[in-house]
């Protein structure tokens, strides 16, 4: 009976031993080296927590897309939630929210170069002059300043809120208020403005609560889009305000359960697009910035589509339209004529959202 | 840490102590407890882990014990991270688990973090389902169900365990009582810790990096007083189990590079009960109460880079359960039987994450009949009708008919068709902002077939069985986006879930040698077919984290006082999304991990020694969640 046992744990040894050695780890290359030309670039956001956030490539002369180009060409993950894109040079910076952190790639191979850690809730970047660009951040009240050569932190622009998404006019940076969710006490409904040359805070704009975009039209205004708040029951409107005066000029209000977002701008600088609807489905509107009154009927509708973003190309006006569809697969963005005129469709990542031009 | 300490020192001189006390060679006892009435087809849609494996294996934690030995599937998040049950295809939430017939399933949440219960604090685990999960609501997939027995003359009870391990692991547990012969008095405490910071490869830093896990240390401290009465012809117990647990959740492997923020969890709660059981030749009486307090405090704090709090999350929930049941088991004529239930269960709890105090009040009335209909036929029908806040939520019924072949008496196999729903959540209706106070039950229909085969041959025992199910959830309750941007649940899925269980367990002995190999197969589809799937493409594609293949296999070899055993636990490919794109995110790959252990007894001790996954296999059994490699354990016991 001894022998038995023993010999039982001999063979359990050598076959502990044999599987050990087996277990060689392998990590798969893509040698991915393909070079990136013209044509938008499609950050996935992905779902909370899950870090499965992509980068989409679509070439639209060729009408070709590439997904998950970051991790074919890193072999890591972008991160979690993944909120905006910034082309400055030659690289490309990925500003990844919930993880905190900014990746600085270069923009043909999307190669890793450098990254910003340690930020709390980084959210839009906006080049301001030189190397400098601002970070908005969805907990922190102001702007980080960071220097985009060293990818560091070289200061932070106090302004009592917390930050979102941004322009840039002149040598001013306007910047939304979009949430107090994270710090209770402070302002959603105001527009800021920073000064590049002293960053600093000079001036506030009351707008309705949660602006949620921006964006600045061929007669030098800004036009800020409110949802007015979560629940949809505070006052939703679109502003138009002078960068000069940093006043409203004029306010077009919406009914109260409309929840309008993703406001943009045409190649002219004159046309407005933005999503709106109630619950259920958001379809997209075109105004004129001449325009007297909001829209009455939608220009492309949704369907049974999940619109999440529209983007416009600055080279022809074409519209590119997000579609998440569930946001636990893959979506879609369709490419429109500027007449509303479907011209392709492609499959992106998770939650596709922020698009940049090339 | 001071605590810690003490707790510590204290068992090894309690140790060192009833070591000089005691040199004489004790067997450990194994019970085998089952109801006098429980009868062939409920036994087939059973099945009890082995007594010897839950006392071989009561330092670690339930999830553990299932993965490893049963066909649930524990999808994990680590050590000390949550760890949740799906069973045969369903989510966590349709996996009832029971504490001698309590339910676990928190109401706030619907699911039970199976991290959270260490086997230690369990005497019987029995996995249950098709219609025996009929008495109550919620398992539509299964139920797992947790037991705690006494045992009467065996005099003193003293039972002491230490172990250490890898990543600085301290477990401490101690049972002490009297086993007189009406009367059964224990306590079980214990203390179980770890820093946790294990190394892995970081594979989603640029470049893939060797690192230490931070902030995932926790500790658990828990005890457990029981008290059981014998009397002529009843039988009085109370129980209390009493559980304290911290826990820091460590940041997904992107995040690692980010100081600035502070995650934690800390759990505790308090679950008492009292029954009185009155039992008579042909049948019993029981009564039962239960009172349950638990509080779940969940905290996140993020910081400027010189230290100062940005954000705060700070959220409570407060949850107090209380269960009346009155249990009846009666013998009839023609040697059918009867058994029937009525519970009432009041829930309360008070979330931040609710406007207001939330309460649900269920009247449960539960009746079945089992018995003979034909020669080797028998025939099992169940029926219980729930009142939810006043609201009758229907009639659920289950048949189940089993046969034992003539010429095959070893050989039985059942088929039975049951009914049951699940109440949403209180998160699920009540959550701010997104719960929805209109969510209807879900409705689950089961059909399912079994074959159980056992035999002795000579020295060696023989036990298998297959079961094949299928099943149906209607109004499948799934949080769906809304353009409000926040989610919210709706009845909106139809899930089928088809599969099958397979286990084998072969046991020989001969003289002083004791072999014994057993093992689980599970296949599990599962899918939804609802409408929405079919608009949005997702129609027949595997829902996400449930694995279609998973497998383990346990090898024990013991000879007179030595043991040596090895364990193997395979996870087939998991979806983390409903794309059929095998980018790394959305496909999680296959992995198979192998764990050792030795022992010895040297009189009243048992010396154990762990290895696990001593293949170090490289793995994620949740997308970017650390897992470590290879770890070792020892662990040194006394029982009286």
């Amino acid at each position: 009976m001894k022998k038995i046992f023993v010999n039982i744990c001999i063979a359990l040894l050598i076959f502990s031993a044999l599987l050990t050695s087996c277990n060689k780890k392998t990590i798969d290359n893509p040698n991915y080296n393909n070079e990136i030309g013209k044509g938008v670039f499609v950050l996935n956001e992905g779902t909370f927590t899950y870090a499965n956030s992509s980068l989409t490539f679509y070439d639209n002369v060729a009408d070709t897309v590439g997904n998950n180009i970051f991790y074919k060409a890193n072999m890591a993950p972008v991160g979690d939630i993944a909120q905006s894109l910034c082309l400055y040079g030659n690289s490309l910076f990925i500003v990844v929210n919930n993880s905190g952190y900014i990746y600085k790639v270069d923009a043909r191979t999307v190669k890793y170069q450098a990254k910003l850690d340690n930020l709390n809730s980084p959210r839009y970047m906006i080049p301001a002059k030189d190397n400098k660009a601002y970070v908005s951040d969805l907990e922190r009240t102001g702007l980080w300043i960071v220097d985009m050569n060293e990818m560091k932190v070289t200061g932070f622009v106090e302004t009592g809120n917390t930050t979102d998404r941004m322009v840039s006019l002149g040598n001013r940076i306007f910047v939304c208020n979009w949430s107090n969710y994270y710090v209770p006490e402070t302002s959603n409904e105001t527009v800021q403005v920073i000064d590049v040359d002293s960053d600093s805070y000079i001036a506030e704009i009351k707008v309705s609560k949660e602006p949620n975009s921006i964006v600045t039209d061929a007669d030098g205004m800004i036009w800020v889009l409110c949802s007015g708040g979560y629940s949809g029951e505070k006052d939703p409107a679109l502003y138009r305000i002078d960068p000069v005066t940093c006043s409203v000029v004029d306010v077009f209000r919406f009914d109260n359960q409309s929840y309008p977002s993703s406001l943009a701008v045409d190649n002219t600088g004159e046309i407005l697009y933005f999503l709106n609807g109630g619950y259920g489905t958001l379809d997209l509107y075109k105004m004129s910035i001449y325009d007297k009154a909001l829209p009455d009927a939608p220009f492309i509708l949704a369907g049974s589509r999940n619109f999440y973003n529209v983007s416009v190309s600055p080279e022809n006006g074409e519209i590119y339209v997000a579609d998440v569809k569930n946001y636990t697969q893959n979506g879609e963005v369709f490419r429109y004529t500027s007449d509303g005129d479907l011209i392709s469709s492609f499959t992106a990542g998770i939650i596709p959202n922020y698009m940049l031009f090339n | 840490m001071m605590m810690k300490r003490c707790f510590v020192v204290l068992s090894l001189m309690l140790f060192v102590f009833v070591a000089k006390a005691q040199d004489t060679i004790v067997l450990q006892t194994v019970e085998v407890v089952d109801s006098p009435l429980k009868k062939t087809a409920e036994a087939s849609m059973e099945r009890s882990m082995d007594p010897s494996l839950i006392k071989r294996l009561n330092t670690v934690s339930m999830s553990q014990l299932l993965i490893q030995h049963s066909p649930v599937f524990i999808k994990t998040y680590g050590p000390g991270g949550l760890a949740t049950a799906s069973f045969r295809g369903t989510t966590p939430s349709h996996t009832l688990v029971l504490w001698n017939g309590f339910r676990l399933n928190t109401p706030s949440l619907g699911q039970v973090d199976f991290s959270t219960i260490p086997v230690f604090m369990t005497d019987n685990i029995a996995l249950q389902w098709g219609s025996r999960t009929s008495s109550n609501s919620g398992g539509l997939g299964g139920v797992v169900n947790i037991e705690n027995n006494g045992y009467y003359g065996d005099g003193l009870i003293l039972d002491l365990k230490q172990s250490y391990g890898s990543f600085n692991s301290i477990g401490s547990y101690l049972t002490l009582g009297y086993s007189a012969e009406k009367c059964f008095v224990r306590v079980k405490a214990y203390r179980n810790s770890s820093d946790n910071d294990f190394e892995y490869n970081n594979v989603a830093l640029i470049p893939h990096q060797a690192m230490r896990q931070k902030n995932a240390d926790f500790v658990d401290y828990g005890v457990m007083p029981e008290a059981e009465f014998k009397f002529k012809n009843s039988l009085l117990s109370v129980v209390s189990w009493n559980q304290w647990s911290y826990r820091n959740q460590p940041q997904i492997m992107p995040n690692v590079n980010n100081d600035n923020t502070k995650e934690y969890n800390e759990n505790v709660f308090s679950r008492n009960f009292i029954s009185y059981k009155y039992y008579w030749n042909t049948g019993y009486l029981m009564l039962k109460t239960a009172c349950f307090y638990e509080q779940q405090h969940y905290f996140l704090q993020s910081y400027t880079s010189d230290g100062h709090p940005v954000t705060t999350v700070n959220t409570d929930n407060d949850a107090f359960s209380f269960f009346n049941i009155v249990d009846l088991e009666q013998r009839l004529a023609l040697r059918w039987n009867l058994h029937a239930k009525i519970q009432w269960d009041n829930e309360h709890v008070k979330a931040d994450n609710y406007d207001s105090l939330k309460k649900r009040n269920i009247l449960s009335i539960y009746a079945a009949v089992n018995g003979k209909l034909l020669g080797n036929l028998n025939l099992r029908l169940t029926l219980r009708n729930d009142i939810v806040d006043g609201t009758n939520v229907g009639l659920f019924p289950t048949a189940t008919l089993s046969y034992v072949f003539f010429n095959i008496k070893e050989l039985s196999a059942n088929v039975g068709y049951s009914h049951n729903y699940r109440s949403p959540s209180l998160n699920d209706l009540y959550w701010t902002p997104g719960g929805n106070p209109e969510l209807k039950p879900e409705n689950g229909k089961t059909w399912d077939f079994n074959l159980k085969y056992q035999k002795e041959i000579k020295r060696l025992k023989i036990e298998s069985q297959l079961g094949i199910y299928y099943s149906m959830v209607n109004d499948w309750i799934q949080w769906v986006p809304t353009t409000y941007r926040y989610w919210i649940p709706e009845n909106v899925s139809e899930v089928l879930a088809y599969g099958l269980e397979l286990h084998v367990g072969l046991d020989y002995s001969f003289k002083d040698l004791n072999l014994s190999l057993s093992g689980n197969y599970v296949y599990s589809s599962t899918s939804d077919m609802s409408e929405m799937a079919e608009l949005q493409n997702t129609k027949g594609k595997q829902l996400i984290y449930i694995p279609k293949h998973h497998a383990n296999a346990f090898l024990s070899a013991r000879w007179k006082t030595w043991n040596v055993s090895y364990t193997m636990e395979f996870t087939g490919r998991r979806n983390t999304s409903m794309n059929d794109d095998e980018f790394f995110a959305f496909q999680l790959d296959p992995y198979m991990l192998h764990h050792l252990s030795f022992g010895k007894q040297i009189c009243k001790f048992n010396i154990e020694a762990r290895l696990n996954n001593f293949t170090n296999v490289d793995y994620q059994a949740v997308l970017w969640r650390a897992m470590p490699g290879i770890s070792w354990e020892v662990m040194i016991g006394y029982k009286l």
